[in-house]
């Protein structure tokens, strides 16, 4: 998303515009991260809406001194922590994590296709609930939304080696789990 | 991502990611629930309260309620039962009368509300007499954005109770909300809440089908799935 442009104003510049753009280009990334970070599926669209409000509150400031996804990374992982908070009050699960009720309105892809993807999502929820925080922010960054390692730190915010260390431990974790799945 | 080739390991992350991504509906729902908080003027979140500042909290969280009805008498009588540090979420609605700019110009398929758990548990008294006792003294808005306001919030803490097992208190906020804001701009919320809560309350009278009630009142409702799913009919569309 281009947020400072040279050019004449087009809707994208207007305060509204870079709002809707920003939502829609990116409302599934930050819908993946929430629920990678521990919201249960129940939470999702109150996390998401705090989210996307603190956004529109906060859109005027940024000025791009770090990557959208990045900036947009560090709202929601705050946000995320509020309603783990506030779940584990009220002692609710806080692992997302079995697929709900199928969808009721995306018509694609057929039952088979849903459930292979729920079968893998269901692995990829079972994997991340082994991990401790830090690298499950790793694999979720990397893996799930495929950022680069540089894009993974900066959301971090830690060094660069650290973020690769990370990153090969996750994935050398994660291969072996995917081996076991398919051998056992 | 960096150096990461194996098929099948990149055939299980597409999956997981395809599986986690929102629905069309999960994302037009939401987009609605955004543009209704921002037309409502609803903060993001409110911060959390500290446990040694309960009392504070408390307190404003009192003259809150005097001033702002039900929806703060809901929170206060949460806080009446041990304090702890509370950390609130904005809105959670499905509006159907966007009044901010559209985040989409493109028309989008019909929103799915969310799925909430459907426990039936007596609420706790008090907490109802709270809330009913703090809208006595609550000015009927004055401008439409207010009233707007008013539901948003009301339906929030509507939407809060039925969530936390509480469909008698959901009820009383939306009694509250039919007599602060009559009628108002979200009238399908409010029936699709209220059928929800008495199902959950096990209100259903002898040989009345509420979910049918709802659905012939609304047709085409975002709502009906869950509606039909509290009140113990087939939450599947025909054709699914």
């Amino acid at each position: 998303m281009k947020l400072v442009h040279p050019d004449p104003p087009s809707d994208s510049d207007q305060p509204e515009g870079r709002f809707r753009a920003l939502y829609a280009e990116h409302v599934g990334f930050v819908w993946r991260c929430l629920r990678g970070l521990g919201v249960p599926t129940a939470g999702l669209d109150d996390a998401a809406q705090d989210v996307f409000l603190a956004v529109h509150r906060q859109l005027p400031g940024f000025r791009g001194e770090a990557s959208l996804r990045t900036w947009l990374y560090a709202i929601t992982r705050h946000v995320a922590a509020n309603h783990r908070r506030r779940d584990q009050r009220k002692g609710s699960v806080l692992t997302p994590l079995q697929p709900e009720l199928p969808a009721l309105v995306d018509p694609q892809p057929g039952p088979l296709e849903r459930a292979a993807d729920a079968q893998a999502a269901a692995f990829v929820e079972r994997f991340l609930a082994k991990l401790d925080t830090k690298k499950r922010e790793v694999f979720l960054l990397a893996f799930v939304e495929e950022m680069t390692i540089p894009e993974v730190a900066a959301a971090l915010s830690i060094p660069l080696n650290t973020a690769y260390t990370r990153f090969r431990r996750v994935r050398a974790a994660f291969q072996r789990a995917l081996e076991r799945r398919q051998h056992g | 991502m960096d150096d990461l080739d194996d098929p099948g390991l990149k055939e299980v992350l597409s999956r997981a990611r395809r599986d986690w991504s929102p629905t069309a509906g999960e994302v037009e729902r939401l987009r609605r629930g955004v543009e209704t908080a921002l037309a409502a003027g609803i903060p993001a979140t409110r911060p959390a309260v500290p446990r040694t500042r309960a009392w504070v909290g408390h307190a404003l969280v009192t003259a809150a309620f005097t001033l702002a009805g039900a929806g703060a008498g809901y929170w206060a009588g949460r806080r009446a039962t041990p304090p702890a540090p509370v950390a609130v979420p904005a809105v959670r609605v499905t509006p159907t009368a966007p009044t901010v700019p559209a985040l989409s110009a493109a028309p989008s398929p019909a929103p799915v509300p969310a799925l909430e758990p459907a426990v039936a548990a007596p609420p706790p008294a008090r907490r109802i007499e709270r809330a009913r006792h703090a809208s006595v003294a609550t000015p009927p808005p004055a401008t439409p954005a207010e009233s707007l306001a008013v539901e948003v919030r009301a339906l929030r803490n509507v939407e809060r109770a039925l969530r936390d097992g509480n469909p008698g208190l959901a009820q009383a906020f939306l009694d509250e909300l039919d007599r602060s804001v009559p009628g108002g701009q979200m009238r399908e919320e409010r029936s699709a809440l209220r059928t929800i809560a008495r199902c959950n309350a096990g209100q259903q009278p002898f040989g009345v089908d509420l979910a049918d009630e709802f659905t012939a009142a609304y047709p085409s409702s975002a709502y009906r799935a869950r509606v039909q799913q509290a009140c113990g009919t087939d939450s599947r569309p025909s054709g699914d």
